[in-house]
């Protein structure tokens, strides 16, 4: 496996520290005087989400972790594990519950997420920033109600529950940035 | 898309930098101290192994036309990591006390705090000792906060006395492994290990220490160990005692702003002291450098007693104008230059 010395830090390269795998987030040059320098650096351990900080030894070299970003088509969940398929190979990879994390609430069959594979195995799942999602219960809506602003709960076909206007009813579809878990606007219907 | 072109300093900014160049400049001119000239581009570098010089290569027929120090001088060229060793030829020829602004060049360091080409402000004040050098900062140093409406407190403290006062141990006579304890975890336990002396001094200095000096306080910390400050003038100390230099440093705004010390004067000294740089050079992998002979010939001449300092132009300004990142004093730093 690849090393990085210090001097190739810079926020994203990917480690491999206390046998985890991280992500440098930030990197600063300390050097007291003319004496030796350190490179004291924040990192996001990728299988915890924690941040780390960590102190360098400026020359030091650290082994750089198989990490990779690909997309994968997002196939099904058969109860224990969700399967991604890479579109062009149709090689299959199954993400459990920790990789999946919070994004299992915006999975919808056949959309491309990002997933992040260490040694690869999926170690997190990114799902597309808008996902357009069909809503299978809400309060009956006040039709034609665009003027208020009032808001209320609506579940959404994937289980998550989003605040959207009162306008809104049972089987439309709905765009949501899954960044914020916000309702963005109705898709036409289909 | 990031636009490259427009300077990363404000207008404002580069206005205040013209005005306190033009301050400093009055300062020496009315304390009698002569503003000189020295290359950028030198035939000799530092030795230090934690300094990288930037080389240039001048590749051009009529270098082996020149007459030069060096034997066969193929145009390695290093960019100065500081004009020390020209300035001292100048004091060696008489000059009198002498300063200079100008840039001096690192490799490797970019950062917050660091630019690779930066400006530095360095002076020798002949018939001066370090301790009254501080002084002489202190005086320069005040008035250019007053005029940013940051008045500051001066703090002075000796290097043993920053030690004990916040990690309670004599960092001159402490064992190595007690030094090992208190960096802690920090650091990867294997490379721990493998610290010098030296460089376990300078983590805790730059993490455990440094950080604790007062932000608003102009800090001098003076009597560095000897083995920090291979041109500084050995401090007498009684026999047996720990071997210090008569050297200072001086913090502000949480940055390490400038160095001095009392000048080593004798040549065999220093051409003891570089010799060994070589060795540790040697030791770490470096890259061998040769020892400048100007300069030490002109030690051979006699240079006067005197101190010297250099400040981080950028980083006064910083602390001036309370900004965070050096980019925000400089039109181009070294992304847009």
């Amino acid at each position: 496996m690849a090393n990085y010395s210090t001097s190739e830090f810079r926020s994203g390269l990917k480690l491999m520290l206390d046998g985890d795998p991280c992500a440098i987030v930030d990197n600063e040059f300390v050097k007291p005087g003319k004496g030796q320098a350190f490179n004291r650096v924040r990192l996001r351990n990728l299988k915890t989400d924690r941040i780390w900080e960590r102190t360098f030894k400026s020359g030091e070299s650290i082994e750089a972790a198989d990490v990779l970003d690909v997309d994968m088509q997002y196939l099904y969940n058969d109860g224990e594990f969700w399967h991604f398929m890479l579109p062009d190979t149709f090689e299959q990879h199954e993400a459990g519950e920790s990789a999946v994390g919070n994004a299992k609430r915006w999975l919808k069959e056949e959309d491309t997420c990002t997933v992040t594979l260490w040694n690869g195995t999926p170690l997190t799942v990114v799902p597309p920033n808008f996902v357009e999602l069909e809503v299978t219960d809400t309060d009956p809506g006040l039709k034609g109600d665009t003027a208020s602003g009032g808001i209320k709960p609506a579940t959404l076909s994937t289980g998550a529950v989003v605040k959207v206007p009162l306008f809104i009813c049972i089987g439309e579809i709905l765009k949501i940035d899954t960044r914020t878990g916000e309702y963005v606007s109705r898709v036409k219907s289909k | 898309m990031n636009d490259f072109w427009p300077p990363s300093a404000s207008l404002d900014a580069l206005q205040v930098r013209a005005g306190i160049s033009k301050q400093i400049r009055e300062f020496f001119d009315s304390h009698g101290v002569m503003e000189v000239d020295t290359p950028l581009l030198c035939q000799y570098t530092t030795l230090d192994p934690h300094l990288d010089s930037i080389q240039v290569h001048y590749q051009h027929p009529l270098v082996s036309s020149l007459s030069t120090p060096a034997e066969d001088d193929q145009g390695l060229r290093f960019l100065q990591t500081s004009p020390e060793f020209a300035m001292k030829r100048l004091l060696a020829a008489g000059s009198g006390s002498i300063y200079q602004l100008t840039k001096a060049f690192r490799l490797g360091e970019v950062g917050r705090h660091h630019n690779p080409e930066f400006g530095i402000l360095e002076w020798y004040q002949v018939g001066l000792e370090y301790r009254q050098l501080m002084e002489v900062v202190a005086a320069l140093l005040t008035p250019l906060f007053a005029s940013q409406g940051k008045p500051f407190e001066v703090k002075t403290l000796s290097y043993q006395a920053v030690f004990e006062s916040t990690l309670s141990l004599n960092p001159h006579t402490c064992s190595d492994d007690l030094l090992k304890e208190r960096v802690g975890s920090a650091l990867d336990a294997e490379v721990v290990k493998t610290m010098a002396r030296d460089e376990l001094l300078d983590y805790l200095f730059a993490f455990q220490l440094e950080p604790t000096f007062q932000p608003d306080q102009l800090t001098f910390v003076y009597d560095y160990p000897l083995s920090q400050s291979p041109l500084a003038k050995q401090k007498i100390t009684a026999p047996g005692a720990p071997l210090l230099a008569e050297r200072f440093e001086v913090f502000v705004a949480g940055m390490e702003l400038g160095n001095g010390y009392s000048e080593l004067t004798d040549w065999q000294v220093q051409q003891q002291r570089f010799q060994a740089l070589q060795q540790q050079r040697q030791a770490l992998g470096k890259n061998p450098l040769s020892i400048d002979p100007q300069l030490i010939n002109a030690l051979k001449h006699g240079m006067p007693d005197c101190a010297g300092v250099a400040l981080g132009m950028d980083r006064l300004m910083m602390a001036l104008m309370g900004v965070a990142h050096i980019s925000d004093v400089i039109a181009f730093p070294f992304q847009r230059a």
